[in-house]
Parts: C-alpha cells; sequence; structure tokens
C-alpha cells in the first residue's frame, strides 16, 4: 500500500503542474481535479470510509461544477508564462525540498520524544513511514505551484485553480501530521471543498457569461469619492433598488442648469421616402414628376 | 436538539429565499416571507438554545451533537440572537428601501452566514471551527453574484481569495500547532541526544512564533489591517449599501474567534517568550489603527469611511494575539461582539443616509440631523456604543487587551489609539449641524409629528375593493364622483375572503412603505441601541465570552 501511496503523490503533484500551466481551461480543471481527489488519500493510516467517501464526494462534486461552468469550449487561457517545464521545474525542487525537511522534523520530533512510542502528532512521520514523507513533499510543491496564480493571477479559473490546490495543500498537510480521521472534520473539509468548488464555479460562469473570456478584469476605479463616483456613473449597474433609491440614477449628480448648455446643432431629419403621387396635376400631383426632381 | 432546529432552520431559509428571489414575482415574495420566517424562527430557537457550560478537555455523553463536535455555548447563543435580530432589521431597511429587489443575494446570505457561524462558535474542533468559519466568508459572493454586474467578478475574486487564504492558513497553523507544542514540551535540554533537544528546543520558539504569526496573518487579512485593507474600500464601492454590515462587521467574527481559540488552546499555554513576535503584531495594530483612523477622518465618500472605521475598530481584535496569554480570550471576544453590533448600526446608517440624501459624499450631506434627527441620534448612539464608557463591558474590552498586551506607557498609547476614531464620528456629526445643503433640503423629512395625510385617489380605488367602509373613511378628500365610483366598483368585486386577506397584506405594505423614512430610521435607531446594549454589557456577553472554548479534541489533546 506504502509505494501505490507515494505514487499517488506523485500524481497529485503532476496533475498540479497541469493545473496551474496548461492553457486549455478544461485540462486545466482536469488536473485539479485529480489534485484534490488524490491529496485526499495520501495518508497513513488511511480514515475510515466514512471520511474517504465524504472527502470524494467533496472533491468530485466541486470539480465538476467547475468542469460544468466551462462548458461552451471557453477560450485558452495565458497560462503561466513559465510553462510546463518551469511549472514542473518548480514542483520538483519544493518536493524534493519537503522529502529532505521532513526527515528532518521526524528526527526533531523523536529526539523530542525521547524512546517512548510514537503517538500524537506527526506520529506516521516520526515512525520512518515514506508515506507523510510523500504528502509533506507534495504539500509543499502544491503551496509553490499555487502561489503564483493566487497572488498574481490575471484569470478567474487560475485563481480558483490555484485556491483549490491551495486547500488540497493543507489537506495535505493534515495528513502529515496525522491530526486524527475524524468523521465530521473531514466532513466539514468536504463540504468546505464543494462549498469553494461552487464559488469558482459561480465566478467563472459569471465571466465567461458577461465578458466571454476568463480575464480578470480589474474595474478602473479610484480610491477617492469623486473618482470612484465618475466611475460608477459611466455605465449603469443592475443592482437592487437600481431603480430605486440607492441606484446609480438616483446617486448621479443632477446636471447643473446652465453649466454645460447643449449647443450641438441638431441632427438633420431623416430623408423620408418619396412617395408617388395618388392624383394627378397641381403642385407635387401625378404628371409634374417626382417629388425634389425640379 | 435545538442546534439542529437552528442549523435546519437557517440552511432551509437560505435556499428558500436564493431560490424564490432568484425567480422573482411570486416566487420572490414567497421566498422573501419564507427567508424572513426563518430568520426571526432563528432569534428565537437562539434565545431558547439549551447552552451547558461544558468547558474544555472533555465532552459529556449526549451533549450536542455529530458526536459532541459541535456543542452550543452560551457565547454562540448570544451572539447567534444578536446576528440574527441586527439581520432580520437590516433586511427590514434592505427591503423598505429597494424592495424585494434589494433582498436578492442579501437574505440568502444573512441566513447562510448565521448557519455558518453557528457552526464555528460550536465546533469543539477547531478544524472543524476553521472550516466552517472559511465556509461563512464565502458568503460574498452569495451578495457580489447576486446581479449580472461586471464590477461584482473582480470583487468576487477578491473575496474568494482573502477567505481561502485565511481559511488555509489558519488550518494549516492548527495542524502544525501540536508538532510545535510537541516539540516545545519535549524538547528540554536534559532529554537531548545528539542534535537533541537543545536543537528542537530552540526550534520550538521559532515554529511557535511562526504559528503565533500565522493565525494572527489569517485574521488580518479576513478583517482587513494594513496592509490588506484595500479590499475593503473596493468592496464598499461594489456591494450593494446595504449589505455591507453583513460583509464589513458580521463575516469576519467567526474567524476572529476560531483565531483566538487557536491562540488560546494551542499556542498560548505554552508560555514561550515570543516578545519578536507580540513586536510585529502590535506594530501592525498600531499601523492599522492610525492609518485607518487617518484614512476615516480624510475620506469624502462615506462608504469610504464607514469601511476605515471597520477596519480600524478590527485592529484591536489583533491585540487579543499579541497578548499572548489564555487571559485575552474573554476581552477579545467580548471586542468581537461590541465591534460587529456597532459597525451593523453604522453601516446601516451609512446605507440609509445614502439612499435618502441621494449621494455618498459627505460635504453635501451638510445639514444632514436637520432632515434627520432620528438618525442623528442613531450615528451618536452609535459613536457612544463604539467607545463605550467606563465600566462598559467594550470599554473594559479595550483597556484590558491594551494591558494584557503591554505594559505602561504603551497599554496607555494603545488605549488612545483606539479612540482615534473619535474625530470621524465627532465629524459625521458635526456635518449633520450645518446648514443643510440643497441636495440634503430636497430629502423627505421626517415626520415626527404625525400629521393629517391627504389620500390619493388611486389609493381610494385600490382599498375600495376591500369593501365600501374603507373608502368611506379614507375618502374624505376626494371628489364625490370618484367615490361613487369607487362604491360601486366595491359592490361589484362582491369582496370575497381569499381577496380581502391578499388586500390585507398588500394594506399593510403600502402603510410600511407609505411611512418608510421614518421606519428606516427607527430601525437603525434600533440598530444603535443594540449595540449600546451590547456595548455596554447586556445579557452578561462579557461573562458568556470569558467562559472556556469547548474546542476539545484537537491534536494537541491526544
Amino acid at each position: 500500500m506504502t509505494p501505490a501511496l507515494v505514487i499517488l503523490a506523485v500524481i497529485v503533484t503532476a496533475a498540479a503542474v497541469v493545473a496551474t500551466s496548461a492553457r486549455e481551461p478544461r485540462l486545466a480543471a482536469l488536473g485539479m481535479v485529480v489534485t484534490i481527489v488524490g491529496a485526499a488519500y495520501v495518508t497513513e493510516p488511511l480514515p475510515g470510509i466514512v471520511a474517504l467517501a465524504a472527502r470524494l464526494a467533496g472533491s468530485v462534486l466541486a470539480g465538476y461544477l467547475v468542469w460544468v461552468a466551462l462548458r461552451g469550449a471557453p477560450p485558452p487561457t495565458v497560462g503561466w508564462q513559465v510553462g510546463w517545464p518551469g511549472a514542473a521545474a518548480v514542483a520538483i525542487a519544493a518536493f524534493a525540498i519537503g522529502w529532505l525537511a521532513s526527515g528532518t522534523i521526524a528526527t526533531a520530533v523523536a529526539q523530542a520524544s525521547g524512546s517512548g512510542p510514537s503517538v500524537g502528532a506527526a506520529a506516521a512521520l516520526e515512525a520512518g513511514s515514506p508515506v507523510p514523507r510523500a504528502a509533506f513533499g507534495a504539500a509543499l510543491a502544491l503551496f509553490a505551484l499555487a502561489a503564483a496564480p493566487v497572488l498574481v493571477g490575471r484569470d478567474v479559473l487560475r485563481l480558483g485553480l490555484g485556491l483549490l490546490i491551495l486547500l488540497a495543500a493543507a489537506g495535505l498537510l493534515r495528513n502529515v501530521m496525522s491530526v486524527g480521521t475524524d468523521g465530521p472534520v473531514e466532513l466539514a473539509l468536504a463540504v468546505l471543498t464543494a462549498l469553494i468548488g461552487a464559488a469558482v464555479a459561480a465566478v467563472v460562469g459569471r465571466s465567461l457569461a458577461v465578458h466571454g473570456d476568463l480575464d480578470l478584469r480589474v474595474t478602473a476605479r479610484g480610491d477617492g469619492a469623486v473618482r470612484g463616483r465618475a466611475a460608477e456613473d459611466g455605465r449603469l449597474r443592475p443592482w437592487p433598488g437600481m431603480y430605486g433609491p440607492y441606484g446609480p440614477r438616483r446617486r448621479a449628480l443632477p446636471p447643473a442648469p446652465g453649466a454645460h448648455r447643449d449647443l450641438r446643432r441638431p441632427d438633420r431629419p431623416a430623408p423620408v421616402r418619396p412617395e408617388p403621387p395618388s392624383t394627378p396635376g397641381g403642385a407635387g400631383g401625378y404628371g409634374a414628376g417626382w417629388p425634389g426632381t425640379r | 436538539m435545538e442546534l439542529i432546529l437552528l442549523l435546519g432552520l437557517g440552511a432551509f431559509g437560505a435556499l428558500a429565499s436564493g431560490a424564490g428571489l432568484a425567480r422573482g414575482r411570486r416566487w420572490g415574495q414567497a421566498g422573501a416571507i419564507v427567508g424572513a420566517l426563518a430568520l426571526l424562527g432563528m432569534v428565537a430557537v437562539a434565545f431558547a438554545l439549551d447552552a451547558p457550560r461544558v468547558g474544555s478537555r472533555e465532552i459529556p455523553e449526549g451533549v450536542g451533537i455529530l458526536d459532541g463536535r459541535l456543542i452550543p455555548n452560551d457565547y454562540m447563543r448570544l451572539v447567534i440572537a444578536l446576528w440574527a435580530l441586527d439581520a432580520a432589521i437590516v433586511t427590514f431597511v434592505a427591503w423598505l428601501a429597494g424592495g424585494l429587489a434589494g433582498l436578492r443575494g442579501l437574505l440568502p446570505a444573512m441566513l447562510a452566514s448565521i448557519v455558518g457561524a453557528s457552526v464555528a462558535f460550536a465546533a469543539t474542533d477547531l478544524t472543524l471551527g476553521a472550516s466552517a468559519a472559511g465556509a461563512t466568508g464565502l458568503v460574498a459572493l452569495i451578495v457580489l453574484l447576486a446581479w449580472r454586474d461586471p464590477a461584482g467578478i473582480p470583487a468576487s475574486a477578491r473575496e474568494l481569495r482573502s477567505t481561502v487564504i485565511s481559511t488555509v492558513i489558519l488550518i494549516a497553523a492548527i495542524v502544525v500547532a501540536p508538532l510545535a507544542a510537541r516539540l516545545a514540551l519535549g524538547g528540554t535540554p536534559e532529554e537531548g541526544g545528539l542534535v537533541g533537544g537543545g536543537a528542537s528546543s530552540e526550534a520550538a520558539p521559532a515554529l511557535v512564533g511562526l504559528l503565533v504569526l500565522a493565525v494572527a496573518l489569517a485574521v488580518a487579512i479576513r478583517i482587513g489591517a494594513i496592509p490588506f485593507h484595500l479590499r475593503v474600500p473596493q468592496l464598499a464601492d461594489v456591494a450593494p449599501p446595504m449589505t455591507l454590515p453583513l460583509l464589513l462587521a458580521w463575516v469576519p467574527v467567526p474567524m476572529g474567534v476560531v483565531g483566538l481559540a487557536t491562540v488560546d488552546l494551542l499556542l498560548a499555554p505554552l508560555a514561550l517568550p515570543l516578545a519578536n513576535e507580540q513586536l510585529i503584531i502590535v506594530a501592525v495594530a498600531i499601523v492599522t489603527l492610525a492609518g485607518a483612523s487617518l484614512a476615516a477622518s480624510l475620506q469624502d465618500d462615506l462608504r469610504h469611511t464607514t469601511g476605515y472605521l471597520v477596519i480600524a475598530d478590527g485592529a484591536l481584535v489583533l491585540l487579543g494575539f499579541a497578548a499572548l496569554t489564555p487571559d485575552a480570550w474573554g476581552p477579545a471576544r467580548t471586542w468581537l461582539v461590541a465591534l460587529a453590533a456597532s459597525k451593523t448600526a453604522l453601516a446601516t446608517w451609512a446605507a440609509v443616509v445614502e439612499g435618502r440624501f441621494l449621494t455618498r459624499d459627505i460635504p453635501e450631506l451638510r445639514g444632514w440631523i436637520r432632515r434627520s434627527p432620528m438618525l442623528g441620534a442613531a450615528l451618536l448612539l452609535t459613536t457612544v456604543a463604539t467607545f463605550g464608557l467606563p465600566g462598559w463591558a467594550a470599554f473594559e474590552a479595550r483597556t484590558t487587551l491594551a494591558e494584557l498586551t503591554a505594559g505602561p506607557p504603551l497599554d496607555l498609547i494603545l488605549v488612545v489609539l483606539g479612540f482615534l476614531t473619535l474625530p470621524t464620528y465627532l465629524r459625521l456629526l458635526a456635518v449633520g449641524t450645518g446648514s443643510p445643503t440643497s441636495r440634503v433640503e430636497r430629502a423627505p423629512r421626517e415626520r415626527i409629528v404625525r400629521r393629517r395625510r391627504e389620500t390619493l385617489p388611486v389609493e381610494v380605488e385600490g382599498t375600495a375593493s376591500d369593501g365600501a367602509e374603507h373608502a368611506d373613511s379614507s375618502a374624505a378628500a376626494v371628489r364625490p364622483g370618484r367615490l361613487a365610483r369607487a362604491r360601486r366598483f366595491a359592490r361589484r368585486s362582491g369582496g370575497t375572503a381569499s381577496k380581502g386577506s391578499v388586500s390585507v397584506g398588500r394594506r399593510i405594505t403600502r402603510a410600511l412603505r407609505r411611512d418608510a423614512t421614518e421606519l428606516t430610521a427607527a430601525a437603525v435607531l434600533t440598530l444603535a441601541v443594540l449595540a449600546a446594549l451590547t456595548s455596554w454589557g447586556a445579557l452578561d456577553i462579557g461573562g458568556a465570552a470569558s467562559e472556556p472554548a469547548p474546542i476539545t479534541t484537537n491534536a494537541g489533546s491526544d
């Protein structure tokens, strides 16, 4: 079982590399799904069936919601500028650091607790199992990979995937420390994962519906009152009470009378299509030619 | 059992109101009614909740739900009751101001946040509490994405980012804390081997210090302390003003409580010398107190001023982390609830003022008290509630936190810095007493003395269908021809029971809307009174805040 869990930790890290570097949104989402589903199982000993089922359900639901939000083939995103080789290099370095650092931590914990049996925090790590080491390496790799899209991400999908990967990294850290596999706590983490997935899906879906792409547009609103108000008055926002007292129409300053008189010339009237005369003779009548041709 | 009822009521109300208000029309009305009833039901259940005083380190059999993972306590009971009561009043004001459209997003977010906070306050496991606190932060998206607004997308992204980052940091600190405790407790030099206890004992304070900083960082991000403050004015710009009491005042509270519990249970009892870490947190608190107070006083935008006032008062929560002693647990939690109550009153006051005078520019609000004396009284009471008076729970919490954090004379400086927001409140009050601007003059006046009101013909025709007697009573000022026509219409319609019941609701609605100006001011005044009572320490909020955390099943106790 142990080698399989170590391989799973590597797969989780590789999937996170895909999630952060792929330009195709659905491929990136697939990487995220593999990451958050697999991260729950890189632990030793494995939690009970209820806890496993809860984490699986929460992760799958989160991934499914993001997947559904990306329906309709959204355009490719910029992705991470370093590309997949750069992301892989970051992940490998962080994984190696985590693997080596966990050995040091295990030694320190063992020396701190003396020669007694390993119980409590980081018990599996202290016992020398490679699974918590792999989990710690994967956790550090996930933290490193998620940092860029979360802190400087410029599209909502990358940001959302980074946040979900960050949550998976926290779960991996929890697995390393063996803080217990409590059913209700696992359920709470599963619900939190699903809710964050739903939130990411909502933001992604709204961005696709409003802008047609996934770019994170920062509105040019100033910090000051006057600048902020000017930016708001430029467009109408369908807020609650848009037609009520809180709407921007009401909030906008009324024009000062006479301050800016409208001096523009009125538009020329649109040419009317001439109609054929219905009666003969007379000015504009039948036989006198088409109107306007004299 | 009552806890299940509380959570079920909130969840059902949130789902029903969210779905109904999203569909609109009759579904929207039904959703709003269900949501409002759920909110009132939560107030009643919270007050009736049986809260055993569990204490720490043991879970009695048969107490709470989920195998004792959720146990109601006095603090949770009082805070949830106050939160639900505030939410009901804010919802009422939002309905008066914007109708059903004003409740879209707000009402489900209120209910969902109360459910999340209930779980966070009742959790006996820190990870469970942190997860619930994080989920509570996500309700901002319900508000921001309720309408198809392009500006809501970056705001939602910012809220999502800050919520998840703070939650992840808190969970990471919680899971690493037992390891640090183990290093600190077991790593004495006498036990050491080759690298030995000496190395681990040197590493332990550093690790514990990092964890204290991490927990404080999570809460600082959530409350918007400097340098994480830019999110708050941007949020205030984008969010509907009536949602700001929830988003600014209440949503950070669960994260603050769980963060305080983490420090109180896992880190502070280690009693390690962490002077540098304390200094860093105090420095952040001082910068936030001074900077946010200054920004609030310089701002001309009412929403930004409100946001910075919330940030400045939120900085006092950081002193609860800097104190690094279990004694700070009670005052910090007392201050959190006093902060939420007073800032709810302030943000609602700001929203109502903006709606009534149709501006958020403070200089343009000159003379507002002359048009709205009840709103003036509400702001005055809110100011008193914010700072408290000697002997009040909020005032004692301020001074106790400062004394626990630092010795003289720094504690006095911290207390004085806490009062730096007072000039902003005084400025708002002073602006209100000046000669009114034309914008303020145009605003509807609060009719303290009720005058006889002339009935409009359209109202007579509307009410005449319920029975001729209503037409008789209200048509004194209407022409006889219209009165006769209304009577004929009433006779023709017959006035069945169902129509009568519908029109009673409509009559109430119409009457409420007609007096919306006075009712909104009265509601804000009520919120201010609640804030003052909380600040005073009504219902022994200070005692409830000081009772030990029921969080027992952390790994440190394994």
